[in-house]
């Protein structure tokens, strides 16, 4: 018996060693075997990895006043596998009017079968905290970034809207500056990766790995705060003065290119950029071309003075029309005028004279000069969306040519046309027009200006300075004498201009783009103005009401009272 | 380990010792009585193999200090883990309060802004002039207040001024002193 004992000791023994083996080996097998797929397993279930958003750069005024900046919200979500059936009636009952959304609403998406589901995207913190304080069971934040823009000069808008742009909802900067520096602006996002218990904490104190974000740089614009406010107040005023579709305004300092207000009208809310009309979004200054009319006729004459063609005081007369290519061109009076000189043409606006000084100049200076004055190549300015159209075709009929002379079968942009009066203005030299003064690396505290960018000598200061006293000579005797101001005699110039709309192959005679640019004070200019009035309404017994002497000088002379009193300028 | 290192520095010594002395193999003796015993006879210290010698640190030490090993692990995972927890609420505390400064930065641009300077000069009547002209002036000092002492004597030069001031019930000093 003891043998018999001793052997099934023996049995039991060899038994539990087999079974340790078999444990073993199994061990092996997970363990070893697969290791490295339980590992990677493991490291996903505890492991989280969490991006760590860049903070976009701020946009801030030349002095210092915040145009864009950030704000905090939240996006509150649920999960809803996490609310027990009967806390899901207080869950419903409480968020709906935090939320300001139905009981209906809030139930059907928490009755929802999927693991995460959003119930309101983008509210304030304030809403957020309240929610915090709640505890509720099942629910979460998320917070998010959003731009933030300050109110406009109308109602329903934001300051320099169309100039600014926004940011979409991804975070991508959209139009305007926000689109054209959007890299800068966004900086680079980081990561966190840390170890997470069972109730999904962080233990920050383990296997650790952070990579931090790299802020956006902070821009600092030309632009003027003040000045911006009041432009876009002048321009909401004349347009509802002229019953007009629309306008635009820009300010710009001809010795740097520095853009000072940039407004348009039928402007948005970029902080409702989701309830836009996109096509709002366009900014008419970049992207809406036009015909200049009259204001063309300084490019031409200039062109002429810096070649030698004609002086100021070169004898001029017309009989009120010229043929030019089979079409016949008519003075805006259809009057003849029989005694003149150049500088007698550009106060009247007189169109034959303009065709005659194309003519005199011949086809190769005259677009040599358009080029010269920046038509036919963007400008360069630093906001997205700047178009032009091709003026080098080969296919230029005399005609054309003729009537392109007087700013009419030729396209520009407002920004385009500011710039080449510009250049007049600053003794021939066309300048880089920008918007961004100075980056701020948010990391160093590092500034980095922005240096004024002469893009090329358009015509020689003498012709510039001749131009100007002649362009003096269209406010002080000419279309231009709206624009006259106080204590400021002999020292604004300008030239107004009246396009009419190519409509369906043929011009509206009714309806036309009014205009005026104008610089002062001469012996040293300190800003230049564009001011555009798209379709005045016409007024029976006003027959130039529809002109930029009379629907644009007067809101150029708005705009110009202002900077002369904020910059004092005497 | 140090207890382990000493033990066999004895022995080192125990071993150049001449083994003749009997004094210096009493005092080798002595030292060792003092010490535990090494657990694996190494052969090391021949004379003291046969002497009496305190109690061998047994199983149950060991594996005490093993338990107390763990458990000062163990704690110190615990306290780094709640170091975690703590500096997690302080991460969450100091986002809270990063997202308040934004807020309240924004809150302080929109104060300063444009917009509500307008609003602000038009809710205290101020408007726009219609109509502007710049007059050239001479600069000129502008007295604020009448000087400490000139306020009693200023109604006093009164003359026509004072029968004016009285007419109009309104002091007229400032006016009369050129201002």
């Amino acid at each position: 018996m003891p043998e018999a004992r001793r052997l099934r000791v023996l049995w039991l023994m060899a038994l539990a060693l087999l079974l340790t083996l078999v444990l073993q080996a199994r061990l092996i097998y997970w363990q070893v075997g697969h290791h490295r797929e339980l590992w990677a397993q493991a490291h996903a279930q505890h492991e989280q990895r969490v991006q760590l958003p860049a903070a976009r750069g701020r946009l801030v005024d030349r002095n210092g006043l915040v145009l864009a900046s950030n704000t905090p919200v939240y996006s509150i979500f649920a999960t809803p596998d996490q609310i027990s059936e009967r806390a899901k009636p207080k869950v419903v009952e409480t968020l709906a009017p935090i939320l300001q959304m139905s009981e209906q609403e809030v139930r059907n998406r928490l009755d929802s079968t999927v693991k995460f589901v959003y119930l309101k995207k983008r509210v304030p913190a304030a809403v957020a905290a309240r929610l915090d304080a709640l505890h509720l069971e099942g629910i979460g934040k998320l917070r998010e970034n959003q731009r933030a823009y300050m109110a406009g000069a109308t109602p329903g808008t934001t300051l320099a809207h169309q100039l600014l742009g926004f940011v979409n909802d991804g975070g991508h900067g959209q139009y305007g500056v926000e689109g054209f520096y959007d890299e800068q602006l966004r900086g680079r996002a980081g990561f966190e990766s840390t170890l997470r218990d069972l109730t999904n904490r962080p233990i920050i104190l383990s296997d650790h790995v952070r990579v931090a974000p790299i802020d956006g740089a902070d821009l600092t614009l030309t632009l003027d705060s003040q000045l911006q406010y009041f432009v876009e107040q002048a321009l909401a005023a004349g347009v509802k003065r002229t019953e007009a579709e629309g306008g635009s305004a820009l300010v710009i300092q001809p010795r740097t290119g520095e853009i000072l207000a940039w407004a348009s009208s039928g402007g948005y809310d970029a902080n409702a950029f989701r309830t836009t009309d996109p096509a709002r979004f366009v900014d008419p200054i970049l992207a809406h071309l036009y015909e200049p009319g009259s204001v063309m006729k300084v490019v031409t004459l200039a062109g002429a003075l810096d070649t030698g063609a004609i002086s100021p005081l070169t004898p001029y007369s017309d009989s009120g029309w010229v043929r030019v290519g089979g079409i016949t061109i008519w003075d805006w009076d259809r009057r003849p005028h029989p005694k003149g000189n150049m500088t007698y043409v550009l106060e009247q606006s007189l169109n034959v004279g303009a065709v005659k000084v194309e003519q005199l100049l011949g086809k190769e200076n005259f677009l040599h000069y358009l080029h010269a004055f920046g038509f036919g190549a963007l400008t360069g300015v630093d906001v997205a969306g700047e178009v032009t159209p091709a003026l080098n075709r080969p296919d230029w009929r005399e005609s054309e040519l003729a009537t392109a002379s007087f700013g009419q079968g030729v396209a520009v942009t407002p920004v385009q046309m500011l710039t080449a009066v510009a250049a007049i203005a600053n003794d021939g030299k066309l300048m880089w027009p920008h918007l961004v003064a100075s980056s701020r690396d948010p990391s160093t505290g590092a500034a980095k200006a922005v240096a004024p960018r002469v893009v090329r000598q358009a015509i020689a200061p003498e012709a510039a300075k001749q131009m100007r006293a002649m362009m003096v000579s269209v406010v002080e005797k000419g279309s231009g004498s709206r624009a006259r101001m106080d204590n400021f005699k002999n020292r604004v110039f300008g030239k107004t201009g009246t396009a009419e709309i190519p409509e369906n192959g043929a011009y509206s005679k009714d309806r036309g783009i009014a205009s005026f640019v104008g610089c002062m004070p001469v012996e040293d200019p300190k800003f230049c103005a564009l001011v555009i009035i798209r379709k005045p309404k016409p007024i029976p017994d006003q027959p130039l009401a529809t002109e930029g002497a009379v629907a644009a000088a007067p809101v150029w002379k708005e705009i110009a009272q202002a900077i002369v009193l904020q910059q004092r300028i005497n | 380990m140090s207890v382990l290192a000493t033990d066999r520095k004895l022995n080192i010594r125990a071993e150049t010792a001449p083994p003749t002395s009997p004094n210096r193999v009493a005092a080798v003796a002595h030292r060792v009585r003092r010490l535990p015993r090494r657990r694996t006879p190494g052969g090391a210290l021949p004379g003291a193999v046969m002497i009496p010698v305190a109690r061998r640190p047994g199983l149950a030490t060991l594996v005490l200090v093993a338990i107390l090993g763990v458990l000062f692990y163990v704690a110190q995972s615990a306290g780094a883990t709640q170091a975690s927890y703590e500096i997690h609420a302080l991460q969450g505390e100091r986002q809270r309060l990063l997202a308040e400064q934004e807020q309240l930065t924004l809150q302080l641009a929109r104060t300063a802004s444009v917009n509500q300077v307008d609003a602000a000069a038009g809710a205290l009547g101020l408007s726009h002039p219609g109509r502007w002209e710049p007059v050239a002036a001479a600069p000129a000092a502008i007295a604020l207040a009448p000087e400490p002492g000139q306020a009693a004597s200023a109604p006093a030069s009164s003359g026509w001024m004072s029968i004016l001031a009285d007419l109009v019930g309104r002091p007229t000093y400032a006016a009369a002193s050129g201002r």
